[in-house]
C-alpha cells in the first residue's frame, strides 16, 4: 500500500469515528487540530485504526505517537 | 565568573541589610528587661560606678536622678521585671564585660522564686536584651526548658509576626522620648494606690529557698566576690509582703552573712524613714515617686559612707547622669502640678522658666465670670473677652493668635515631639502630635509642656461659670 | 525531613558543594547517596530498606521482562508479578486501614467477628510517587518505550531522587533519567532560577496556605455552629489552601531540582482556568493525570475486554450511546483508583476520585441536551463570557469535590454540606464575623493580598502570555534584586511560622 492509500484510507476512520464527512489529515494533523479527539477518543480512534488496516498499534505507541504522520508509518510497517 | 560572584555577593548584602533593619523594627522593644540591658551596653566604659541589680523592685524603687543629684554617684539599674535569680547572675555577669562598677547593689526580693523557669515574656524580657555572647545563650538555656530552647535561641521566631503591633517606639532611636536618651534605667511610677501594710519585723524563722534560686543566688555573690568588687544585698519595701516572704530573706541573709556581705532589709525598718504605705505606693509591689526618694536618700547615704565613691558632679564624662538627673527630677515635681485642684497653688507651680504652658480661651465668657478673669490676669492675658491663644513660658507672655482676626499655625518642637497651636475658622486647637487637648467646651483650656522632659505634663480647663480648675479626659485623640 | 527547615538546606548546600566538586559524570553518584540519605533520615533504616526492597524487585523484573521479551507469557507473568508486588507494597502501608474496615465490615454482615485491628504505620517519604513511577517503568519496558537500566542505583536515583519524595511529581524515565544520570555543569542561572522558584514556593506555603488553613480548621472543626455560608467559605479556603501548599511544595522541590541543575515535569498549569474536569486534570497534578491515563485508561480502553463490551453495546444501544458504555467503565475504575491513591477512605475515593468521573460521565451523557440548549438559547461559545462560565462552574465541583478530601470522612463531609444549606446567612460577610475565625482584619488582607499576587501572575500568563519571571528578566538589574529582595522579606516578616504555629504540616506530604 502506498503512503496516499494510507491516507486515504485514515480520512474514512477519522471521518466515521467523529462523524464528520469533512476531515481530511495529513502528516501533520495533531489531537488539537480536531475538535472531538481528547483522551476520550484517542482509544475509539486508535481501535478504528487497527480493525481498518488489520494490524495492532503496541500500547507504547498509543501513548507516544505525536501527530498522524507517526501514525502512518507506523501503519506502513505492519502491514 | 568574577562577575558572578561580585553579583552574589552584592545582592547577598543588599538581602542581609533589609533583613536587619526588618528584625530590628519587629524585635521586641519593652522598656523592663530588655531595654536596660540594651541601654547599658551604650554607657561609657569605666563610668558607672554604682550596679543596680533586680527585678522591678530594683528599677522601680531605686532613684538614680536622687543617688546623682544628692551624692554625685554614677548609678545604672541593670533589672527587670520579675527577674529570677539565673538571669540576674548572667546580666551581672554580662555587665562585668563592659564596666567595672565600684559597688554592686543586688535587690534580692526574687529569693522567693519557687517555680524553675520564669513565664515566657520574663524569658524574652530577661534575655533578648543581651547581645550574642555565650552568657546570651547560657541565659537562655537556663531560663527554658530543654525542647524550649530553639525558640527563644531563635528569636526571630518570636517577634516576627509584630507587623499588627508596631508603635512608634518601633521606629524611633531612644523610643522616641527624650526619657530614654540619657536613660539609667530607672522608671518611676507616678501612681498612687494606698496599701494595707502587713508588719513582718517580728518574723524569725527561715524558709528554705528553691534549690535553684539559691544556686544562682549564691552565684552572684561568689562572682561579685570572685571580681572583688563589693557587693551590698537589699530588700525593698513592699505593703503586701507576707510572713512566708520574710522567711526567705531571712534565709537569704544568713547566707549572705556567709560570704560577709551586707545585708539590708527595709521591710524591718521602713517606718524610719518615714514610708508611708497610704501615700507612697503605686500598687501592691512597688514605690511611687515619693516613697522611692526615701528609700533612695538612705541608701545613697549608706553608700557614701560605706563604701569609696567619687563624686561626679561637674565632671563633663559624666553628663548624662546629670541630664538624666534633671529629667527625673522635672518628672518628679511636676507631680505636683498634676495633683494640683487649686487655682492659687496653680499660679505659683505654673511660675517656671522650664514649663511651656499654652492657654486657649476658646469662647466667649462674661464680664461677671470672675474665676476666669482671675485666671487670665494670673498670666498677663487679656481678660476682656478676647478669644485667643497664648504661649507662656516664665515670665514671658506672647499671643500666638486672635481667634476671630487671624488664621494662624505655630509650632513649638521638642525633641520627640511636637506641640500645636492652631486657630482657624473662628476655632481653636491645641494638639501635641497627633493628639488634641480640650478639656472644656466653653471656657480656656490650658497644656502644660517642660522643656525639660519635653512631654506634656498636665491640662486642664476653666470652665464658664464653673468653678475652678477641671481637669478630665481628652475629648478626642 | 521538613522541607520548611534549616536543617534541610543545610543539607542541600552541602550535596551542592558535594555535586559541583566532582566531575560530572560521578554527579549522579552523589545525586544517588544524598537520595538514600535523605530517605534514611526521613524514615529510618528499616522503611528505607523497604523502599530500596521495592525498587530492586522492579528493577529486577524490568530486566526479566527484557530479557524474555520474546516469550510473551514469561514475560507477562513477570510484569503483571512487578506490578503487582509494587501495587501490594503501596496498599499495605498506606490503604491497609481501609482494607481492615471491608474485611470487619463483611464479617460484621455475616455476623462474625474478626481480629483485626485498625494499625496506624508510618509510611515511607514518597512512597505514593516512586511507587507509580516504578510501575510505569516496568510497563514502559514491556512496552518498549524505554529501555531496562542494567545499574540498579540508576534505577533507584530517577525514581527516588529526593525533590520528587516531598510531592511528586511523578516522573517517567524518559524525562529525567538522562538529565540525572549525564551529571550537569554549573550555570548560574539554574542557581538564581532555583532559588526564585524555591522563594516563590515558600510565598505560597508559608504566607497564603497556612492562613487559609486557619479558617479551614475553625469551621471544619466546628461546622454545627458555624454553618450556612461558613460552610462555603471554608471550603473555597480548603481548595486555595491546597493548591498553594500542594504546588507551594512543588515549586520548592522543584527549585532544589534546579539548583542541581536538573529540571522536573510540571505539576500544576493555572488549574482554576479550567473549562470543565477533563481539562482540570491536565492542569492540576499534571503527571498523575498523565500517568493515569497512559498506564490506566488507554490500556483498559484498547484491551479486547472492553473492545468487546463496546461491540456488544453498539448492537443493543445504537452506535452513538453503545460506544460510551466502556468509556464509563473505564472511567469509573480510572476515578476509583484516582481517589484510592489519594487515601483509603470514601471520602477520598469518592471526592477526589468518583465524584469527578461521574461529573464527567454526567458531562457526556448530558451533551446532545447542552448542545441543544446552546443552540436554542443563542448562547455564544466562542466568548469570555461564555468561557467564564465554564471556569466559573468547573470551580465550584472543585469546591465540593475537595471539600470531601479534607472532611474526617465521607460521612461527616456530607453532614457538613447539609449544614451548609441548613442557613443563609449572608451577614457573615458584612459584620465582620470572619474575623472571629482565627484571623483578623490585617490577617486577612496579608491573606487577600497574597492571592491576588499570584492571580494576576496566572491572569497574565493566561491572556497575555506573559511569564513574569521572565519580564523581570528583561528589566533592569536593581529592580530585579528589588523585587526579590522584597519577596524574601515579604515571606520572612508575614510567613506564618515560628511558636504556635506549625508550618512543617504538609498535606500533600503523607503521601
Amino acid at each position: 500500500m502506498t503512503r496516499e492509500e494510507v491516507f486515504e484510507k485514515l480520512n474514512q476512520v477519522f471521518q466515521d469515528v467523529f462523524d464528520d464527512d469533512e476531515i481530511q489529515v495529513d502528516d501533520n494533523t495533531t489531537s488539537g487540530d480536531i475538535e472531538d479527539w481528547d483522551s476520550l477518543e484517542h482509544i475509539n480512534l486508535i481501535v478504528a485504526v487497527e480493525k481498518k488496516f488489520g494490524m495492532k498499534f503496541n500500547m507504547g505507541e498509543v501513548t507516544t505517537m505525536k501527530n498522524v504522520g507517526e501514525m502512518a508509518d507506523i501503519i506502513l510497517q505492519r502491514i | 565568573m568574577k562577575k558572578i560572584i561580585f553579583r552574589i555577593t552584592g545582592f547577598g548584602i543588599l538581602l542581609i541589610a533589609a533583613l536587619a533593619l526588618v528584625n530590628q523594627v519587629l524585635s521586641f522593644k519593652s522598656r523592663d528587661g530588655l531595654y536596660s540591658m540594651q541601654k547599658f551596653y551604650e554607657q561609657e566604659e569605666g563610668t558607672v560606678d554604682v550596679l543596680v541589680l533586680g527585678p522591678s523592685l530594683a528599677f522601680a524603687d531605686i532613684n538614680t536622678a536622687v543617688l546623682w543629684n544628692d551624692h554625685g554617684i554614677s548609678s545604672f539599674n541593670l533589672a527587670g521585671s520579675i527577674q529570677p535569680m539565673w538571669n540576674t547572675y548572667y546580666y551581672l555577669k554580662e555587665a562585668l564585660k563592659y564596666q567595672r562598677p565600684k559597688v554592686i547593689v543586688l535587690e534580692a526580693s526574687l529569693v522567693t522564686m519557687q517555680d524553675d523557669y520564669g513565664d515566657q515574656s520574663r524569658i524574652i524580657k530577661n534575655t533578648f536584651g543581651m547581645r550574642w555572647s555565650r552568657n546570651k545563650v547560657e541565659a537562655i538555656k537556663a531560663s527554658a526548658p530543654k525542647e524550649q530552647w530553639g525558640q527563644y535561641l531563635l528569636g526571630y521566631l518570636q517577634y516576627h509576626s509584630r507587623y499588627e503591633e508596631l508603635l512608634s517606639e518601633d521606629f524611633q532611636i531612644n523610643r522616641g522620648s527624650l526619657q530614654y536618651d540619657n536613660w539609667k534605667g530607672f522608671m518611676c511610677t507616678t501612681d498612687t494606690r494606698p496599701q494595707e501594710a502587713n508588719d513582718v519585723r517580728n518574723v524569725a524563722k527561715r524558709e528554705e529557698l528553691s534549690g535553684k534560686t539559691e544556686d544562682y543566688y549564691r552565684k552572684v555573690i561568689e562572682l561579685a566576690k570572685g571580681e572583688e568588687i563589693p557587693l551590698l544585698i537589699v530588700v525593698a519595701p513592699y505593703p503586701t509582703i507576707t510572713e512566708w516572704s520574710q522567711a526567705c530573706f531571712n534565709t537569704a541573709s544568713d547566707i549572705a552573712a556567709e560570704y560577709q556581705v551586707p545585708f539590708i532589709n527595709y521591710n524591718l525598718f521602713y517606718q524610719d524613714l518615714d514610708l508611708d504605705y497610704t501615700k507612697d505606693v503605686s500598687d501592691i509591689m512597688h514605690l511611687n515617686y515619693r516613697g522611692n526618694q526615701k528609700i533612695t536618700r538612705h541608701l545613697g547615704d549608706y553608700l557614701v559612707s560605706h563604701y569609696d565613691l567619687e563624686d561626679h558632679r561637674g565632671d563633663n564624662a559624666y553628663d548624662s547622669w546629670e541630664q538624666n538627673s534633671r529629667w527625673h527630677l522635672a518628672e518628679i515635681a511636676y507631680q505636683d502640678i498634676v495633683n494640683c485642684m487649686d487655682m492659687e497653688q496653680m499660679f505659683e507651680l505654673l511660675k517656671n522658666d522650664d514649663l511651656d504652658i499654652i492657654i486657649s480661651v476658646d469662647s466667649e465668657y462674661p464680664e461677671s465670670d470672675g474665676n476666669l478673669k482671675v485666671f487670665l490676669s494670673a498670666f498677663s492675658v487679656p481678660s476682656d473677652g478676647t478669644e485667643g491663644i497664648w504661649h507662656i513660658s516664665g515670665t514671658n507672655v506672647e499671643c500666638i493668635a486672635i481667634t476671630r482676626e487671624q488664621e494662624q499655625v505655630r509650632q513649638i518642637r521638642y525633641p520627640y515631639h511636637t506641640l500645636t497651636m492652631k486657630a482657624a475658622g473662628g476655632e481653636n486647637s491645641i494638639f501635641f502630635d497627633t493628639t488634641q487637648y480640650k478639656t472644656v467646651e466653653q471656657g480656656v483650656n490650658v497644656l502644660v509642656c517642660s522643656k525639660t522632659t519635653g512631654e506634656v505634663v498636665d491640662s486642664f480647663g476653666i470652665a464658664v461659670y464653673g468653678d475652678g480648675i477641671y481637669k478630665a479626659e481628652r475629648i478626642n485623640k | 525531613m521538613n522541607i520548611i527547615s534549616f536543617s534541610f538546606y543545610a543539607a542541600v548546600l552541602l550535596a551542592l558543594i558535594l555535586y559541583y566538586g566532582v566531575p560530572v559524570r560521578f554527579r549522579w553518584m552523589i545525586l544517588c547517596g544524598f537520595s538514600g540519605y535523605f530517605v534514611i533520615s526521613a524514615n529510618g533504616i528499616k522503611l528505607a530498606l523497604y523502599m530500596l526492597a521495592v525498587i530492586l524487585l522492579t528493577y529486577a523484573a524490568a530486566i526479566l521482562v527484557d530479557k524474555y521479551r520474546e516469550n510473551v507469557r514469561i514475560s507477562r507473568a513477570v510484569l503483571i508479578c512487578g506490578i503487582a508486588a509494587d501495587g501490594i507494597s503501596l496498599v499495605a502501608m498506606k490503604e491497609l486501614n481501609f482494607f481492615i474496615h471491608g474485611v470487619r465490615a463483611a464479617a460484621g454482615i455475616f455476623g462474625k467477628a474478626v481480629p483485626l485491628q485498625p494499625v496506624s504505620i508510618l509510611a515511607p517519604i514518597g512512597i505514593s510517587y516512586y511507587t507509580l513511577s516504578l510501575i510505569g517503568y516496568l510497563v514502559d519496558v514491556y512496552w518498549e518505550t524505554a529501555k531496562a537500566e542494567k545499574n540498579p542505583l540508576k534505577v533507584a536515583l530517577f525514581t527516588g531522587y529526593f525533590p520528587l519524595l516531598i510531592a511528586g511529581p511523578i516522573v517517567r524515565k524518559r524525562e529525567v533519567f538522562d538529565e540525572l544520570i549525564e551529571g550537569q555543569k554549573f550555570h548560574y542561572e539554574n542557581v538564581t532560577f532555583g532559588l526564585q522558584r524555591i522563594v516563590w514556593g515558600f510565598f505560597k506555603k508559608l504566607v497564603i496556605s497556612e492562613r487559609f488553613a486557619v479558617i479551614v480548621n475553625a469551621v471544619y472543626g466546628n461546622y454545627f455552629v458555624y454553618s450556612g455560608l461558613y460552610i462555603w467559605v471554608a471550603a473555597i479556603c480548603f481548595l486555595l489552601q491546597l493548591y498553594t501548599d500542594f504546588s507551594g511544595g512543588i515549586d520548592i522541590c522543584l527549585g532544589v531540582s534546579q539548583l542541581f541543575g536538573i529540571r522536573l515535569p510540571e505539576n500544576f498549569d493555572l488549574p482554576f482556568l479550567s473549562r470543565s474536569v477533563s481539562e482540570f486534570w491536565r492542569r492540576w497534578h499534571i503527571t498523575l493525570g498523565g500517568w493515569l491515563r497512559d498506564y490506566i485508561y488507554y490500556p483498559m480502553m484498547k484491551s479486547n475486554v472492553m473492545q468487546d463490551m463496546g461491540a456488544k453495546s453498539k448492537k443493543i444501544l445504537g452506535k452513538k450511546k453503545g460506544k460510551k458504555i466502556p468509556l464509563y467503565i473505564v472511567t469509573l475504575v480510572s476515578w476509583f483508583l484516582v481517589g484510592f491513591w489519594h487515601g483509603g477512605g470514601w471520602n477520598y475515593i469518592f471526592g477526589v476520585g468518583l465524584f469527578y468521573g461521574l461529573v464527567i460521565i454526567a458531562g457526556q451523557m448530558f451533551e446532545p441536551l447542552s448542545k441543544k440548549l446552546i443552540k436554542v438559547l443563542k448562547i455564544r461559545t466562542e466568548c469570555f463570557s461564555w468561557h467564564l462560565f465554564q471556569m466559573a462552574r468547573t470551580f465550584l465541583v472543585l469546591v465540593f469535590a475537595n471539600s470531601l478530601f479534607r472532611a474526617a470522612s465521607l460521612k461527616s463531609g456530607f453532614q457538613m454540606w447539609k449544614m451548609a444549606f441548613s442557613l443563609w446567612n449572608p451577614w457573615i460577610f458584612f459584620d465582620q464575623s470572619l474575623y472571629g475565625l482565627g484571623l483578623n482584619q490585617t490577617e486577612w488582607e496579608i491573606l487577600m493580598f497574597g492571592m491576588l499576587v499570584l492571580i494576576v501572575c496566572g491572569l497574565l500568563r493566561y491572556f497575555l502570555k506573559i511569564s513574569v519571571r521572565q519580564w523581570l528578566l528583561q528589566q533592569n538589574m536593581l529592580f530585579q534584586w528589588g523585587v526579590m529582595i522584597l519577596l524574601v522579606v515579604w515571606v520572612f516578616v508575614y510567613g506564618y511560622y515560628g511558636s504556635g504555629y506549625d508550618a512543617g504540616a504538609f498535606i500533600y506530604f503523607q503521601f
